[in-house]
This record gives structure tokens, sequence and C-alpha cells, in this order.
């Protein structure tokens, strides 16, 4: 099944980083995300010296708040950054995502120096392994 | 003060076992052992350790019959040895090995082989098999200090089979996947490469077991593929019961299959006992997910009911010796190949 690919990049901001996993949640635009039922978590692996970077594959529609197939919805995501054992969640962010008509494979890429940051809001999500 | 090391003297785990040690900071002649069965019941005792050389004391415990468990804080005038606030345990008739923990180095937060080893030794965990998600963080730790052995996380068309097998010749007992976090269905054909490896090796397989590219069906069929290697559910299906005795119902069919406890409760646990066999059950607990406070924290982090400490002893009074050995230790012993070592 055709997927839309969006990249996401996180770029270690410490030398004690010892893993990121990005977590995110569909939804239509303006509906707030169930985060307990809806959750991804995918782990965001070096591709370079200090750089993360994750493909997501994301549907190319969902349904709409009338529950109707829409290529128009919202990516809400946030970094799970541990550092030195601990735990540090960025802030959440939310963004509308535009998938494409066509058949193929389509693309929404970020660049590296879109950089996300741990921030300081803690949402006490966690991922187990 | 760091925390010293409580053990019974000689590691044995015979039910004979009589004499406690204590390896650490305190010392003087008012060293004693502060002391109570089965998650701190009453009565609390309290006997005096005998120093045998500095850092190193005794004391013989009576009255061992018909309790599972000792918890204790060694005392020497007002100064503690409380293993930071969350007390020592030992099992009384065998040493509790923890088959699913994780490290993310020697960082000072929960991850961190500080916090672990604070956790084990509140739920007298003597050694565990771990992982993280980034295989180099284990190579900072001096995981034979911590009494853990690691698990090679494999990431398909990420980590090298060069990798792999470099890992399993230098220590490693195990692979770990996580079709989860890395976005893969847990029967990728592209996992057969390091099946393959595991086969030659003769080592087990874990895998994180979940709703979608974790769940069991898809780990049932990597399995029938290499029905040779144990494959080992983490978590025996980390989401609602349907999956889990679904996890179960494939276990029973398909013999290299294993089911690892963690996040399950205590009755959970048992009823797996009894379909599957003691022989087929592995402990473990996720630790130290949840920080230092990992098995007893409150609230209750076992699917928001129970602690593992709590769960623990109830399920270890409802087993006969044999199994509770297995389950809490033998199994993964046997299955990881670890030969009777247990670091301890």
């Amino acid at each position: 099944m055709a997927s839309h690919r969006i990249v996401k990049w996180f770029r270690d901001y410490a030398d004690d980083i010892e893993a990121v996993n990005i977590h995110y949640v569909l939804t239509a635009v303006d509906e707030t995300p169930d985060w307990n039922n809806a959750r991804t978590t995918r782990y965001m692996p070096l591709v370079g010296r200090s750089i993360r970077m994750k493909e997501l594959r994301l549907p190319r529609s969902i349904s709409d708040t009338q529950g109707r197939p829409s290529s128009r919805y919202a990516l809400h995501y946030y970094f799970e950054v541990c550092q030195g054992g601990d735990l540090q969640y960025s802030p959440l962010y939310s963004e509308e995502v535009v998938t494409g008509s066509g058949d193929g494979p389509d693309n929404g890429v970020d660049q590296p120096d879109d950089e996300r940051r741990g921030g300081a809001s803690r949402l006490h999500l966690r991922g187990k392994a | 003060m760091n925390p010293g090391r409580i053990s019974w003297l000689g590691g044995g785990v015979d039910s004979s076992q009589r004499w406690i040690a204590y390896s650490g900071g305190l010392e003087g002649p008012d060293l004693k052992l502060h002391y109570g069965f089965d998650g701190w019941q009453e009565p609390i005792q309290e006997v005096r350790m005998e120093t045998v050389e500095p850092g190193f004391a005794v004391a013989e415990i009576d009255g061992l019959d018909g309790h599972v468990a000792l918890d204790c804080v060694v005392g020497c005038g007002d100064d503690w040895d409380n293993n930071r606030g969350f007390d020592h345990r030992v099992w009384i008739g065998f040493d509790a090995l923890d088959s699913h923990l994780h490290v993310s180095g020697v960082g000072a937060g929960a991850l961190g082989i500080r916090s672990l080893g604070t956790a084990m030794a509140s739920a007298g965990i003597v050694a565990g098999v771990s992982s993280w998600i980034d295989n180099r963080a284990l190579d900072r730790v001096d995981l034979h200090a911590a009494r853990l052995f690691p698990l090679v996380w494999v990431r398909p068309g990420d980590t090298s089979i060069t990798e792999v097998k470099k890992r399993l010749a230098t220590g490693a007992v195990g692979l770990k996947l996580h079709p989860t976090v890395d976005d893969y269905p847990a029967d990728d054909p592209r996992l057969d490469q390091y099946l393959e490896v595991a086969a030659r090796v003769g080592c087990p397989v874990a895998c994180h077991s979940a709703p979608g590219d974790a769940d069991p069906d898809h780990i049932r069929r990597l399995a029938e593929r290499f029905p040779e290697t144990p494959v080992i559910l983490y978590h025996t299906y980390l989401g609602p019961e349907e999956g889990r005795l679904r996890a179960l119902e494939h276990a029973l069919e398909q013999p290299n299959l294993y089911l690892e406890t963690s996040w399950c409760r205590w009755q959970m646990v048992r009823r797996l006992i009894d379909s599957a066999g003691a022989d087929r059950i592995l402990f473990g607990s996720d630790a130290s997910i949840d920080g230092p406070s990992h098995y007893h924290r409150q609230p209750p982090n076992v699917e928001g009911s129970e602690t593992y400490n709590d769960g623990l002893l109830a399920l270890v009074r409802s087993l006969d010796h044999d199994t509770a050995r297995k389950v809490m230790g033998d199994n993964a012993r046997r299955l990881f190949n670890l030969n009777g070592e247990s670091h301890g």
C-alpha cells in the first residue's frame, strides 16, 4: 500500500545521549491526539556523528471528523531522549500533513537543520522495550 | 554511602543456607542485620553480624523454614545501609535471574547502571540479561561487575552480521528484536540472516511482543522458520489479555517459543506456568525502566495493581520449589547457555 513519507531529524545536543525515540499520533485537523491508544513509537538511529533520522511511513489518508477519508490531517509528535540514563521529553509539535494524489509514495522531508532539542515538557509517556 | 551487597554465604541456593553475608562499607562492633521475612512481615528481627575481615561480615539466620524471601537492612550505630532507601532482598532456596533488563550506560539516571543495581538488590536479583537499543551503550558498562549478560540488539538492514558475530563471540548471550520501535514485522525475511547466526551459535532470540508489528502471530512465523532456535516472547504480549492468551496458544503449539513475564500480574504468570509448563516460562521485569524503585514502585507499576516484589512473593509462595527455581532463573540460565554461571 502506498504511503506518504515524512523524514524527521534530530541533532544530538550532548555527548551522553544514549537513545532518541519519536512518538507520534495522527488525527483529523484540529482533533486532540489520543496518546494512550493511538501512539506510535519509532527509534531514531544515528545516521551521522550526531545526526539522527527516521522516515515515517504515514497513510495517504485518514478519516476526518465526519468519517470521510481525507488526505489532509495532523501529525502530532515529540522526541523522547535518553541522556545519562534519564528520559527527557521535547515539547509537543503538531503540523499539518497534505498527501499527494498520485499512486506512488510521496515525500515530506524536513531538513537536518530543522533540529529538535529536548525540552521541559515532560509528558509522562513512555515506550517499554 | 554506596550500598553493600547481601547474599547467602557461599552463594549457595540450597535450602539449608543459613549464613548471610554483607560486603559493604559499614563496619564496627555494633554491626547488625535488621530483617523480616516475605516482605517485612512481623516479627521484625535483628541479629548481630560478625566481622570476618574488613568490609565483610556474616550472621546466622534461624527460622527460614516456611519462608521464601528475606528483606533486610544493615545497621551500625546510627548508620544504615538500606540500599539507598529501597532495602535489600535475598530469596530463600534459589538465586533469581531477571531475563529482561535494560541499562543505557554509566549515567546516573533511572536507566543507568547504578539505578539498575539498586533495583536488582531490592528484589534479590543476583544477575540478569540486558539489552539496549544502541549496542555501543553496553560497551561502556562493566557488565561482569554488574552481573549482566548482554544481548545484541538487531535492527534489520542496519546491524551488520559481522557485528552480531563479533558480539556473540565476546560475551553476548543472544539476540534482541524490537519490531515496534524499529519498524518492521517480526516475521520480516530480512531477519533470517541473523537467525541463521543464532542457530549456528546456539543462542536464543528475545523479541518484544505487542500489538502490531510485534504481534505473536508474526513471532510464531519467525519461530517456525528456525525450529531449533529458542524464541522468547518478551512481555508475553504487552497489551490486552486476548493477545496474551494468543501468545500462550502459540507457545503450546510451537515448541521453541518461550514466554517472558514482564508486566504480567502474578496470577497471569501462574496461569502461563500451569498451561505451558514450568520449563517454558522465564521471569523478567523490564527493569529498570522505572528507576531504582522498579520492583516496588508506588503506585504499583504492574498493570497499575501490584508491584513486582509483592507479586513475586505471591507467585513463589504458590509454586513448588523446583518450579520456582526454574521460572525465577534456571530456565534463563539453560536457554541462554549460562552453564550455571550467574555472576554470583
